[in-house]
């Protein structure tokens, strides 16, 4: 049971895991935050939607080596694109900061060199260029698809030489 | 399917089912820490990711974050070098390590350069590993002599660099240095000078010259000081000739990773120019020219210099009537369509002219002489407390290291 003076938080995730966390901790995640903030003085439990314990182990991963001023050794090489993302709408979520900051950029880090439709999968975005439009664009913007290490378009694939 | 709304100001939905719904403002957050090429190129994802450089919420990140990483710590400390008019005439260099003037440190020019009376300057503006160029300027009758010395001032250790090969000419010919630069070949781990010679006649009447004597070609001197030896580099000169350049003591050339870059009008007017680069490990010159589509009709340029801004190039071009700065960075080197045009600093009456790149971005020289620092993005003015009268001279960048100059030099 948790009371407004303990300095444990209790969150629950989506898939149902108890994580008992410092106030401090609690404090970075600006929605826990105002959720605690609109309460009454005792709050057994949040519950954390879109929130996997997953999630929440790399939080307080994150959170520990902040806490040590070694933030910058936090990383999330082991995850693959998708499982960034994931990871990335959770901290969204949650409003924090600089988890936040961290994790866009190693999202940006990902997807510089790939292509567009590649990136249109990622976004979940709809194509609404005509095709007439979308050749005009393409081709005043060819520089940006030239490079060796540039992931090459689906359709173009099959022209590259 | 779940739906939560979020206790937060912004009163985002997030959806979570198969297809996460992705607001703007979380894939803004992530485009704006990608760089420019990518950026052109996800403009083709959909229509309003082809707006993203119009829209003003995009371009505020895109901006903050562009500049956000001009702070980092091991950037380098801010070199000013000030001439001084009092008697005896004297140059003077300082290290500002907070950018501030009141805090400056003295550092000691080596002995030989003490006592200069004539033009000195920081080649590429920057040191190398530790290690700083500086170029003289002297004056022996009508000509105009170089030279030039390597100096690390953390261990005090100089050379001079031997007189390069356009000082073996003729008196009739007058070699005049359109630009040149200090960099890196990592390649050979070696450091080098480059200068772009061209060469006028001195004399009106040198009807006593042989007819095969006069070449009046422009050439390339590279200087290695691995060889402590200077060689003329025998390369296709023709895209970098009959332009204007901007004098090399002004603190004309930039160099960043490598390559050193100089700014190249065509025009008398100044609206269109190339960017020339020379890779100091290739040993190759190239040119990147520049879109018609960044002149502005309505405005007359005055100037256009060049700043490393993020460990990119940028173009500050200088309008007057008002005076704005629209500064331009490219996407890629080597490509005139990735002039992007990314900030406009201004109207700004007070302001003269950009003199170069300091730690806290571009530094500016006022009106009155006084040398200010501008935060390009909200556009607040700081004083750094000095006045720099004259002509624009060198800002600089100084990283320190105890490299030995003679360990390179056998």
């Amino acid at each position: 049971m948790a009371s407004s003076s303990s300095n444990l938080i209790s969150l629950k995730t989506s898939d149902g895991t108890v994580f008992k966390v410092e106030r401090a901790l609690a404090k970075t995640m600006k929605t826990v935050q105002a959720i605690i903030e609109e309460a009454d003085a005792n709050i057994y439990m949040i519950p954390i939607h879109n929130v996997f314990s997953h999630h929440m182990d790399m939080i307080i991963d994150y959170y520990k080596l902040s806490v040590a001023g070694k933030s910058k050794e936090f990383s999330v090489e082991k995850l693959d694109n998708d499982e960034l993302k994931d990871f990335l709408l959770a901290v969204h979520y949650l409003n924090m900061e600089d988890l936040f900051e961290v994790l866009t950029q190693a999202v940006a880090d990902r997807l510089e060199k790939k292509s567009v439709g590649y990136v249109r999968k990622y976004f979940g975005i709809e194509n609404d260029f005509t095709p007439e439009e979308y050749a005009a664009i393409r081709k005043k913007n060819d520089w940006a698809f030239k490079g060796d290490d540039i992931e090459p378009e689906e359709d173009e694939e099959k022209q590259e030489e | 399917m779940k739906k939560f709304v979020k206790v937060v100001e912004t009163n985002e939905e997030v959806k979570v089912n198969n297809n996460s719904y992705i607001p703007d403002d979380f894939s803004f957050s992530i485009l704006s820490k990608l760089p420019l090429k990518s950026l052109k190129r996800f403009g083709c994802v959909s229509k309003s990711w082809s707006l993203l450089f119009e829209n003003p919420h995009f371009m505020n990140m895109l901006r903050n974050h562009f500049l956000s990483n001009n702070h980092r710590s091991n950037y380098g400390v801010t070199l000013l070098l000030l001439y001084d008019n009092d008697l005896p005439v004297h140059y003077t260099l300082y290290l500002l390590s907070d950018d501030r003037f009141e805090n400056r440190v003295k550092l000691d020019l080596p002995p030989p350069i003490q006592e200069v009376v004539s033009t000195l300057y920081i080649l590429s503006s920057t040191s190398i590993n530790g290690i700083l160029c500086l170029g003289n300027l002297r004056s022996r009758g009508m000509v105009s002599i170089f030279r030039a010395v390597l100096w690390n001032p953390a261990t005090a250790e100089y050379m001079f660099i031997p007189p390069s090969p356009d000082e073996d000419v003729p008196p009739y010919r007058d070699p005049v240095c359109l630009f040149d630069g200090f960099g890196y070949d990592h390649v050979r781990d070696d450091y080098k000078l480059i200068r772009y010679i061209i060469f006028f006649d001195l004399t009106d009447d040198d009807e006593d010259v042989p007819w095969e004597d006069r070449s009046y070609d422009p050439l390339l001197e590279i200087y290695s000081l691995r060889n402590n030896s200077w060689r003329i580099l025998d390369i296709d000169m023709r895209d970098i000739a009959h332009c204007a350049y901007d004098q090399p003591q002004d603190g004309a050339a930039v160099y960043m990773d490598g390559v050193c870059h100089w700014w190249a009008n065509n025009d008398l007017f100044n609206l269109t120019g190339i960017l020339v680069s020379y890779d100091f490990s290739n040993e190759v010159l190239f040119t990147t020219p520049m879109l018609l589509d960044m002149v502005e009709s309505c405005d007359f340029i005055v100037n256009r210099r060049l700043v490393v801004l993020n460990e990119s190039i940028a173009l500050i071009s200088n309008y007057s009537k008002p005076t704005t700065f629209h500064i331009s960075i490219l996407g890629e080197l080597g490509v005139k369509e990735s002039w992007i045009k990314l900030f406009i600093v201004g109207p700004v009456p007070s302001i003269k002219c950009p003199i170069g790149f300091g730690k806290k971005g571009i530094c500016f020289k006022q009106n009155n002489d006084e040398l200010v620092w501008i935060d390009i993005n909200t556009q607040i003015i700081d004083e750094i407390g000095v006045r720099a009268e004259g002509y624009s001279f060198p800002m600089g960048i100084y990283k320190e290291s105890l490299l030995s100059i003679g360990g390179i030099n056998n």
